[in-house]
């Protein structure tokens, strides 16, 4: 019987549940400043640029995850006590069914849980959070992803939000509402601990209704163990915090059985480091950290709140359907079977039993299995699989998470605001009123060091403000390419491995997710974002010049200016962006009790001999067909780029203002420009697949490999392999992307000698509805000491005269192009000289948007260092041949001791070109499919070259077995 | 685990063997040297390509089908940046060295193929050598097809200067013609001959037998399986691995020797060293105080330091030496 508090008497409407009643320690839950923060948090992020009633809060999910919390224990109770009934005479399987109830106190912890279980989440969903990929395996591994800079909500191990929220009292009402409940609770424990004989019996209890006499045996030894007096342990205070923070926490994580005590963040203080926390009292022994962790530990608890059919499910399903406005409906039917069962029905001793929840797919009265219940499963499946496919991966919501997250990588690790401040428990900050809106306010203010001219330049910041505002006013980027994940696994060469029970396009995808995210191939992929960015903004007249520029930099021979920025380059106009993949009947997965067995839906339908009723098998296993196949098509890599860029541009449209006389010839045009950078980023991704697939073969610790960042000889090795495949015309996968780039490639809407046909509008709407430069022109023009007038005598010197050729904002753009890049001295220079010489006029202008180049051009080519000594030449060379397949670099390092004598006697003699021969060489080299060589051979090659040398035999060397 | 490889790589070196004659067939008739452009043409080679290396050659993707690059330090290799297009005929002018380079090469394609065109399959990561070797006896395949080489041999094995004519038409390196007989197709052919063809390089100075084929029984026992009894022989004695029917033995145990290890009662070395062609009729040991009458021919192939021998084992067979008097 529930005691006072725990009485579920306070009414709450709701959009979804209808009337819902709520118990007093809910409700001042509900009530304290932390939870409010939640109704202003969306559920879903970004899906409201697209659906705009789905701006449903994290508050009112987690009263309606509660809500179904409740009715998940109940329909549990009912169905365990007649499964219970139903197996009582049936021996074998009786172990199946839970032999206990959930008692009271359990389900005020697991309602409450499920009420809380959003408590710590970030503004923007999961858009600002750092995602994890999982590539499955006989070892499954974890890979972080690189972008998103903020630790997940529930990685508490780095994120100490829940952990202050739960148990802090000096900073958070909740702790206190919750050390006030434990009292109660306690209590409430106590009591249903008792045995059933000692209570009063229940005189509406039907006597057929529960065949066991004690049904909360399961939470007695955890009851004595808590009654315990130790000096630093008080049940009346501290067992309902601890409670929630191991189930929202220890319960959660896949190994929690064998999970004992875990270091946790406990304080945002800087300096601050995890700290071990156990359940129970502060200090234990290993032993009793042990036993407090078995007495009290059972996966059911945690299956009603999140991972599997749970509250959270039933809930955000319900609830994101509606707000979508889907008219599709979850059918509850499906919670007739809900059920508390032996997780191992075949492990005898009950010590170590461990019960989960499941629907039960046997009807155990007649033996068969009930097949209706796995329409009904998959139904749920597919109403997910619908939600994502409508919202989460939408292209819009995509390429605002892809904008957010260029975004914070552009402010750097020094203005980004701390996880402190996003969540909002900084100094001053008002934590209750910590919503998207107050994120993105500091986001800009973050950017908003104009007075630091210095900082302003160098660290991205215009670019990063630019995104920021542009999200803000929903000016989204456009898709340049989509490529769905069943088009990527067929096309791209990706790792392909057949590890037990994993599909083969499902692990390909979740590899190609992990790279692409990684920061092992970030900065190659931000190189190719960079190179393109440059390219479509018209910088390089063709795509040759691109890939003689870039072959320039993966050489070393680039002017150091350019160099430098291409390393640290981060475009903020082309992004590639991925999502983790996901197998929405795996994660979270889906248990289901089926004949003896219980376990994952997949699991049952995969491993051979566990269901033995054939029709049953067959249509699982077709069912979870289907599944794989929308689920691979549901994943997508996404390129997007701003509309700026699908533009015919700026530098193109002054380039063909220009009197005949400065034409540049021989510049690709803009739909060409389209199409080649399509083509540039499917070799590049085409590149890392293939490299990647080289590693992966001999990489053991690919977790760690794709958390590092790529650099030196594999970097440049692999830019190697990307332009050579591009100039060779292979490597080009046609068909790759969904995208009909023709519908967003657009030229210029104020340009009045452009035919009315040709006039096609940008969808941005600033852009589309943009005034003409000619008022702000003129008062440049009259203004004579702003820096504006500067800018038009600059343009005038260019011999570009007519105000009416750019818009407002063109004009504006050019403005801060001149001033911001602090180069107006650079253009007008380069301008001077258009009296004598008109064909410097290009240049002046292209220098506007990429000065560095400009001023580097006249450089001469710098010397580069060559290692000189034995040690050093070991170490440059054990970076070079990184780029190569395994067999080539083996037979070198059989060659090591002789090749590095050889190197340093020749380059003392010769000089570089031993060193760019070489290099010239292993590049070559990586870009075969495989390579061809024997003992002896790369030393020979060498000596034939830098030697002279002749083999005494062709035969020798061609037929050597 | 292993022996899964083994019989993974032996069932596509099957398939890929399979392949090659199907599409060596339509040219059977045709006389020597091979053709090889129409059969990369079919194999989807679009090119030879001729790049600075550290390995001796590879294969990389192009327009859809594969590019052939060679190491332009290979042997007989072309300069840096020359294209060799497959389809116009401008391979006929290769060297015999880079006509085995680009067979073998075909050699991985087919193996490719075979393999279901999966580049990631296990067989070319984990057993990268045997495919090499498997690669190479499709390239001696191509190049010294089997009908080819029966009907241009006739039943003049033994005639040393039409071997040399074969050897020259079929474009091949005499290396490549005497390994070609170790591949069970052509060697059962020839099975009535007893004689051996060795290969002799004088790197150093002295002729060193480097490669031979051993036909009969009486040759065989002679010139291989006694020396495989002798002592101090017996460490160089490597056993090859099986790949498939069609490849077997690898090494000859006197790989490696001068030729005067054969035994010959003559000093052979001198008179190759002296003569680059000659012929001799030698009485060598036999088993129980018997001797054998042999015949033993050299000549010079290309080169300065590279000959042919063969030894000729009489048609009588063995017999009691006889005494002086």
């Amino acid at each position: 019987m529930n005691i006072g508090a725990f009485q579920n008497k306070h009414k709450f409407q709701d959009e979804v549940w209808g009337e819902i009643k709520l118990n007093s320690l809910e409700r001042d839950i509900i009530d304290t400043p932390e939870f409010q923060r939640l109704f202003r948090t969306s559920q879903l992020g970004f899906v409201e640029l697209v659906y705009p009633a789905a701006n449903h809060t994290r508050g009112a999910h987690s009263i309606g995850a509660c809500h179904a919390a409740k009715e998940l224990i109940n329909r549990a109770l009912e169905n365990t006590r007649n499964l219970r009934k139903a197996l009582s005479n049936d021996m074998p399987k009786r172990s199946l069914a839970a032999d206990f109830d959930i008692s009271e106190a359990e389900a005020v912890l697991i309602s409450a849980g499920a009420l809380l279980h959003d408590i710590s989440h970030v503004p923007l969903s999961h858009d600002l959070e750092r995602k994890t990929h999982l590539i499955p395996g006989e070892k499954s591994v974890k890979v972080r992803s690189w972008y998103g800079h903020y630790d997940k909500h529930d990685d508490y191990d780095t994120n100490p939000l829940l952990y202050i929220l739960i148990f802090d009292v000096s900073r958070s009402v909740l702790a206190r509402v919750l050390r006030h409940y434990s009292r109660d609770f306690w209590k409430q424990l106590k009591a249903d601990a008792k045995l059933h004989h000692e209570l009063e019996p229940d005189p509406n209890a039907n006597p057929d209704a529960n065949p066991i006499t004690d049904p909360h045996h399961h939470i007695r030894d955890f009851v004595e163990l808590a009654s315990k007096a130790v000096t630093d342990w008080d049940p009346e205070a501290d067992l309902l915090p601890q409670l929630l923070f191991h189930l929202l926490f220890f319960e959660k994580s896949a190994d929690a059985e064998e999970l004992l005590d875990k270091h946790i963040m406990q304080s945002f203080a800087a300096g601050s480091t995890a700290m071990a926390w156990h359940l129970g009292p502060r200090v234990l022994a290993k032993n009793d950290i042990a036993a407090w962790h078995n007495a009290w530990y059972q996966p059911y608890r945690h299956d009603i709140i999140g991972n599997t059919l749970s509250a959270d499910l039933l809930d955000y399903l319900r609830r994101d359907a509606q707000h979508l406005g889907s008219k599709r409906q979850l059918d509850l039917h499906l919670l007739n079977y809900y059920v508390v069962v032996n997780a191992a029905p075949n492990r005898t001793l009950t010590t170590s039993r461990k019960y989960r929840c499941a629907i039960d797919l046997q009807d155990h009265k007649r033996g068969t299995p009930r097949t209706f219940l796995l329409n009904d499963i998959f139904r749920l499946l597919d109403l997910r699989q619908e939600i994502h496919e409508k919202a989460v991966v939408h292209r819009v919501v995509q390429s605002a998470n892809a904008m957010l997250a260029r975004g914070l990588l552009l402010l750097g690790d020094k203005r980004r605001p701390p996880l402190e401040k996003i969540v909002g428990m900084g100094k001053h900050q008002y934590f209750p009123l910590q919503c998207e809106d107050i994120l993105f306010a500091q986001l800009l203010q973050a950017t908003a060091v104009e007075n630091d001219r210095v900082a302003y330049r160098s660290e991205h910041l215009p670019e990063a403000a630019s995104l920021f505002k542009k999200l803000v006013e929903r000016r989204v980027y456009r898709p340049l390419m989509i490529i769905p994940g069943d088009w990527a696994a067929d096309k791209l060469p990706l790792p392909r491995r057949n590890a037990v029970g994993v599909d083969e396009v499902e692990f390909s995808l979740r590899s190609l997710a992990a790279i692409v995210d990684s920061a092992f191939f970030s900065p190659f992929l931000l190189f190719v974002c960079w190179c393109v960015e440059k390219y479509l903004q018209g910088s390089f007249n063709t795509d040759a010049e691109l890939c003689e520029y870039a072959q320039m930099f993966a050489n070393g021979t680039a002017p150091e200016a350019l160099m430098t920025e291409a390393k640290g380059a981060v475009p903020s106009r082309v992004i590639i962006w991925t999502t983790p993949f996901k197998q929405l009947y795996k994660d979270p997965a889906l248990v289901v009790a089926l004949e003896t067995c219980v376990a994952p839906i997949d699991e049952i339908a995969k491993t051979p001999g566990m269901v033995h009723d054939t029709s049953s098998r067959v249509r699982l296993e077709t069912a979870i067909r289907d599944a794989d196949s929308k689920y691979s098509s549901l994943w997508r890599l996404y390129v997007f780029i701003s509309d700026g860029l699908y533009y015919s541009g700026v530098l193109d449209k002054l380039l063909r203002k220009l009197p005949p006389e400065c034409h540049v010839a021989n510049r690709d045009s803009h739909e060409t420009r389209i199409e080649n950078a399509k083509a540039l980023l499917s070799i590049a991704f085409e590149s890392i697949g293939r490299t990647w697939s080289t590693i992966a073969e001999k990489e053991v610790r690919i977790a760690a490999t794709l958390q590092t960042e790529m650099t030196g000889a594999n970097l440049t090795g692999l830019i190697h392999r990307w332009l050579g495949a591009y100039k060779d015309g292979i490597g080009r996968i046609d068909n790759l992307s969904t995208v009909d780039t023709s519908h967003y490639c657009h030229g210029y809407a104020h340009d009045r000698d452009l035919p009315e046909e040709k006039k096609i509008p940008c969808r941005d709407i600033c852009y589309k509805f943009d005034n003409h430069a000619k008022e702000v022109w003129k008062r440049a023009e009259d203004d004579q000491l702003s820096e504006r007038h500067k800018l038009v005598r600059f343009l005038k010197q260019c011999r570009l005269t007519d105000p009416e050729i750019l818009s407002e904002m063109e004009f504006e753009l050019l403005f801060h192009l001149f001033t911001s890049n602090g180069n107006p001295d650079i253009c007008c220079d380069l301008a001077a000289g258009s009296d004598n010489d008109p064909s410097v006029i290009p240049k002046a202008l292209e220098a506007l948007w990429w000065p560095a180049r400009s001023i580097v051009q006249a450089e001469p080519t710098p010397i580069s260092t060559w290692p000189e000594t034995v040690p050093e030449i070991e170490i440059w060379l054990d970076e070079e041949i990184k780029v190569l397949r395994p067999n080539l670099s083996r037979r070198i390092r059989q060659e090591w001791g002789p090749l590095i004598s050889f190197i340093e006697s020749t380059a003392r003699v010769q000089g570089a070109p031993v060193y760019l021969d070489l290099r010239i060489r292993l590049r070559n080299d990586s870009t075969l499919l495989w390579n061809d060589v024997r003992e002896g051979r790369v030393l020979m090659a060498l000596k034939r070259k830098w030697a002279g040398h002749q083999p005494s035999t062709v035969e020798h060397q061609i037929e050597e077995d | 685990m292993a022996s899964t490889h083994r019989t993974h790589l032996a069932s596509i070196s099957r398939e890929a063997w399979r392949l090659i004659d199907k599409l060596l067939l339509p040219a059977a008739n045709l006389p020597p040297p091979v053709d090889l452009e129409p059969i990369a043409r079919l194999l989807g080679i679009r090119n030879i390509r001729f790049k600075p290396l550290l390995s001796d050659a590879g294969l990389a993707l192009a327009d859809g089908g594969y590019d052939i690059i060679v190491n332009t330090e290979a042997a007989r290799a072309l300069p840096d940046g020359t294209v060799l297009a497959a389809g116009n005929g401008a391979w006929s002018s290769l060297a015999e060295g880079l006509r085995f380079r680009i067979a073998h090469e075909l050699g991985h394609i087919a193996f490719l193929k075979a393999a279901g065109g999966d580049r990631n399959d296990d067989l070319f990561t984990t057993d990268e050598q045997e495919v090499e070797k498997a690669c190479n006896c499709l390239a001696r395949n191509l190049l010294l097809p089997r009908l080819g080489l029966i009907r241009e041999l006739g039943d003049h094995l033994l005639n040393l200067e039409h071997v040399q004519t074969v050897i020259n038409g079929f474009q091949v390196a005499a290396e490549v013609f005497i390994l070609r007989f170790k591949l069970a197709d052509v060697r059962s052919y020839f099975a009535g001959e007893n004689a051996i063809l060795a290969y002799v390089h004088a790197p150093d100075g002295t002729p060193r037998l480097r490669t031979c084929q051993i036909w009969g029984g009486i040759a065989r026992e002679r010139f291989d399986i006694a020396y495989r009894r002798t002592p101090g022989l017996e460490s160089g004695l490597k056993i090859p691995k099986k790949l498939s029917p069609e490849y077997s033995e690898q090494h000859w145990v006197l790989e490696g020797h001068p030729v005067n290890d054969l035994k010959l009662g003559i000093d052979l070395e001198a008179l190759m060293r002296d003569n680059r062609s000659g012929k001799e009729d030698v009485t060598v040991e036999w088993t129980g105080g018997s001797v054998l009458p042999c015949r033993c021919q050299w000549c010079s192939v290309t080169g300065t330091r590279r000959q042919l021998l063969f030894i000729h084992v009489s048609d009588s067979g063995p017999r009691k030496e006889e005494t002086a008097g």
